[in-house]
């Protein structure tokens, strides 16, 4: 068969460019890393390309939200602990209050810690987050929520939460309902309150009374009255109707509608007390109320037994806000419990991303060194072949 | 006598042939050139009584070495390469376009959303708003870059089919002219080996322009057809390809070819339909099909972010206390009637379901009683006896007189891509919250989601991205296995086509060898008959 010299050595030419072009390719590759450059190189899996950057791109801000929600989540963990020991301090003194050896100025110096103890709560409450928010605010994040307004505090933010986006469709709440935690605590036992009325002149003292049977409570109003003998009548002032009745002997029990409540003392003919679902009060009116019964002078016994009686309400209600500022700081530990585990989700996802991204982007260096070194070969073995065969002429022959 | 006539014949025959054998030396390096070689006969013997007695040689033709066979299928081949190889160079560009590295659209993408993600967490913080403004700018500005430069690649593949086409008209006049000059020179009764030679090489460059097909004439003419059909080369005429400015749609080249033959001439439109082979059909496809395709495909996800973007974020308020505006411009749909239309008919478009649009342009024909809706990116047409429709999630509409014949042309998303752009650019005029007060991120969190949201014809944003980048990295991967498949096939071409008509120089060498030994075997004759004379001569003194 006869091959034209002018293509053959065209042909041998382009292996020979085919050769060198491939082993640039190949160098390429070694120098780069990446076996996929454009989307032509690897059309199957492009879009997996695009999707998993995606994926890691995204891992990348959720990964800076877990950062910024781990600092704000033990910020607020750590602000409602202090909470609770500021809490418990106050309800500490509160006990102290009712040292039967303690005189007028001893209340009055309790009533000074106490003083210093609401105010470091409000301090808390007005806590700021990293970004100089406040956390207990809800959405009104930029106003100061707890301020002094009139004899009272009020609180200026509200109930609105705020998610981070930690994950796809994951998001946690970065901040407190700052109502929650210090406003809206129900007073009393947490079921029920009871008071001594304050025109009461004996000297008798209710306890904060347990829920029996809690089924079978009403919800509704009670008044205990102390009527001459000394008899009692408890009445349902909600539907005006008399409960239990009977005759009362200092430090009996009454039970009734599920509540059951001690009387100590002497009563006068004539005092009530209160049984009550008591509104929802603010741990600052709960100390004020302490503060204020504890500044007064006492005098006599009915005087006392006033004392007493405020001292005892707070100190139950104390416990309510200590409770819950208990459980507001275990929610917060249960969502840095969801945080962490989103932490770890979004690490895992993100290197399998890495990996997948790696087998398909990435070169197999050990193999594309060895198709190197063999691309080098052939690429020599074309020059050689084709400086050997360019010799070969019947023309150096003729003389 | 006749001694020293054989003697001369064979001279001569032996002078020709080396004389072939050098030329064909010569033209060792001559594209297209075909090995020549003498066609030797035996001059008929002359009758005497002891028979016939040679006469010597005679040399009837000068011929080359041709397989009609071949040399088509390298015609083929080289249209089919060239065609393959011209849209793969092109079409690799748009593939670089949409690589998924760190200045990929896609990053500019992942950048925006994560900086959604980020901001929503902090919603008072100015810092992370200014952040998704800046990668709300950048992402736009990204896809505008990309549109920009594939209309950029659109007006260089025109310069490019400009070029093509004067190469094209010059060749098939060339052409023509050498069909003249072959006619002329067979009436010699001999053929012009270098002649035919040259035709067949203007005919392989040709196709290197454009896919064509000849067909041989009795007068030794080859006319040439475009692949669709119409004439470009009758015998001695060439007809004329030229560029006319589209009459429906401006902005576009139409291509048409101009045949005469006996005098009348037929004018019809080269379309990436009809045409094969050569530059030409890879740049008209490259320009009308690729390029377009990928336009809209942008154009529909760059309007459907903005239209997505937009709808969340005018559920929000912003920090100053007003409703969330536009985050986005985008280019509405652009729609118009056909100039030729008699009718006074006008369209109107609007996307009603931004999740099933579908990136194609659209062209509608009024018949008089049906609507007849074209979908130009896989061509199917549906028809509908009266408007207002909703077709692909666009609510079309053509209001007016419309008359029969009268047609509209839709492209919903072609400029989108150029237009976007991020219609804020103070940071507290974003709408995190739905509410004004500066801890609400529930609207930032809505924004944030919209990225992970299915959006797209049942895709996320990232994924209809994915989406394009797999079909343009498979068109053009497709291509790229094209031009090497067809440059094989080339090569394969080029090796039959040297087999039959290349020079070998070791042959020309012998050749060499061998018709020089006859030379000189011949003039020895020569001296032998001379010799024989002068011993007839001394004998008569």
């Amino acid at each position: 068969m006869r091959v034209g010299t002018a293509y053959a050595h065209a042909a041998m030419s382009a292996r020979m460019l085919d050769a060198q072009a491939r082993l640039y390719a190949t160098q390429d590759m070694l120098s780069s890393g990446r076996k996929v450059s454009t989307p032509a190189d690897d059309p199957v899996n492009s879009s997996q390309i695009v999707t998993t950057q995606a994926g890691l791109a995204a891992q990348e801000a959720y990964k800076a939200n877990q950062n910024y929600l781990d600092g704000e989540l033990r910020r607020l963990e750590s602000t409602l602990g202090a909470v609770g020991d500021s809490i418990s301090s106050a309800r500490e003194t509160l006990v102290a209050a009712g040292n039967a050896a303690y005189g007028n100025s001893d209340r009055r110096s309790l009533a000074d810690k106490l003083t210093s103890e609401r105010a470091q709560l409000l301090m808390l409450a007005n806590t700021r987050g990293s970004d100089g928010q406040f956390l207990f605010a809800g959405h009104q994040s930029n106003l100061l929520p707890f301020y002094q307004s009139g004899s009272a505090i009020a609180y200026a933010g509200d109930n609105g939460t705020r998610g981070v986006g930690v994950g796809p469709g994951l998001t946690i709440q970065s901040n407190a309902d700052g109502f929650r935690v210090f406003m809206g605590i129900n007073p009393g036992n947490g079921s029920f309150t009871t008071a001594a009325s304050a025109t009461n002149t004996g000297s008798a003292r209710i306890d904060s009374g347990t829920v029996a049977t809690a089924s079978a409570l009403t919800g509704h109003n009670y008044q205990l009255q102390i009527l001459p003998g000394p008899n009692y009548d408890l009445i349902d002032t909600t539907l005006g109707t008399s409960v239990v009745s009977g005759a009362f002997t200092p430090g009996m029990s009454i039970s009734a509608d599920g509540m059951r409540f001690t009387v100590n003392g002497t009563p006068a003919a004539g005092d009530t007390f209160q049984i009550g679902q008591g509104t929802t009060q603010s741990v600052f009116d709960m100390l004020d109320q302490a503060i204020a019964a504890l500044r007064k002078p006492v005098t006599n016994d009915a005087d006392r037994a006033k004392v007493d009686d405020a001292v005892r309400q707070a100190a139950a209600s104390l416990e309510q806000a200590f409770d819950n500022a208990l459980s507001k700081r275990a929610e917060v530990g249960g969502r840095m419990n969801a945080l962490d585990q989103a932490t770890r989700v979004s690490e895992e996802v993100a290197y399998q991303g890495k990996v997948l991204l790696g087998q398909i982007q990435d070169v197999d260096y050990a193999e594309i060194a060895s198709k190197f070194t063999q691309q080098q070969v052939a690429l020599q073995a074309a020059l050689s072949a084709y400086a050997q065969t360019s010799r070969l002429s019947l023309f150096d022959y003729l003389r | 006598m006749s001694l020293l006539g054989v003697g001369t014949s064979g001279l001569a025959a032996a002078y020709a042939a080396i004389n072939a054998a050098s030329n064909n030396v010569a033209n060792v390096n001559t594209p297209g050139y075909s090995r020549q070689q003498t066609v030797q006969t035996t001059m008929p013997g002359q009758y005497s009584g002891i028979g016939f007695t040679g006469r010597g040689v005679a040399v009837a033709t000068i011929q080359r070495a041709f397989d009609a066979q071949t040399t088509a299928q390298l015609q083929f081949a080289q249209s089919q390469a060239s065609e393959y190889a011209t849209q793969s160079k092109l079409m690799s560009r748009v593939d670089r376009l949409f690589a998924s590295d760190d200045l990929g659209i896609n990053a500019a993408m992942d950048r925006f959303f994560s900086s959604l993600t980020e901001a929503a967490a902090r919603p008072a913080d100015l810092a992370s708003r200014a952040t998704v403004i800046a990668t709300g700018t950048q992402m736009a500005g990204r896809l505008n870059s990309a549109a920009q430069q594939l209309d950029e690649f659109g007006r260089n593949v025109d310069l490019g089919v400009r070029t093509t086409v004067v190469r094209i008209n010059e060749i098939a006049s060339q052409i023509a002219r050498t069909n003249d000059a072959i006619s002329l020179a067979l009436g010699t009764g001999q053929t012009p080996n270098d002649l035919m030679d040259q035709r067949d090489e203007l005919i392989r460059q040709l196709n290197e322009q454009v896919g064509v097909t000849t067909l041989a004439q009795s007068d030794g003419s080859l006319n040439v057809f475009l692949t669709s059909g119409p004439a470009l080369v009758v015998g001695a005429t060439a007809g004329r390809v030229s560029i006319g400015a589209d009459p429906i749609v401006p902005d576009r080249q139409i291509i048409g070819i101009t045949s005469t033959n006996n005098g009348s001439t037929t004018t019809s439109q080269i379309t990436a339909n009809n045409i094969t082979g050569g530059a030409l059909a890879a740049q008209i496809k490259f320009r009308d099909v690729n390029l377009v395709d990928a336009k809209n495909e942008l154009g529909r996800l760059a309007t459907t972010l903005a239209i997505r973007f937009n709808e969340v974020h005018a559920l929000g308020t912003n920090l100053n206390g007003v409703t969330g505006q536009p985050l986005f411009t985008a280019a509405n749909p652009v729609s118009f009637a056909s100039p030729a239309n008699t009718g006074a008919g006008t369209m109107s478009v609007v996307i009603s379901d931004p999740s099933s649009v579908q990136a194609s342009d659209y062209r509608i024909d009024f018949d008089g009683t049906q609507y007849s809706v074209l979908r130009a990116s896989d061509g199917r047409r549906t028809t509908y006896s009266s408007m207002p429709q909703v077709i692909d999630g666009l609510t079309i509409n053509i209001a007016g007189a419309v008359a029969a014949g009268d047609s509209f042309q839709l492209q919903p998303f072609r400029a989108g891509a150029s237009s976007i752009a991020l219609a804020i650019n103070d940071p507290r005029a974003l709408a995190l919250g739905l509410t004004n007060t500066s801890g609400d991120n529930r609207n930032g969190l809505a924004l944030a989601a919209v990225a992970d949201n299915v959006v797209l014809q049942g895709l996320t944003f990232s994924q209809a991205f994915g989406e394009i980048s797999a079909k343009i990295g498979t068109t053009t991967r497709g291509l790229q296995t094209g031009r090497d498949v067809s440059a094989q096939l080339l090569q394969q071409a080029r090796a039959d086509q040297s087999v039959v008509s290349g020079v070998n120089l070791d042959e020309e060498a012998a050749k060499l060898i061998r018709y020089q030994q006859a030379y000189q075997a011949s003039a020895k004759v020569i001296a032998t008959a001379q010799t024989v004379f002068q011993s007839l001569l001394e004998m008569g003194r």
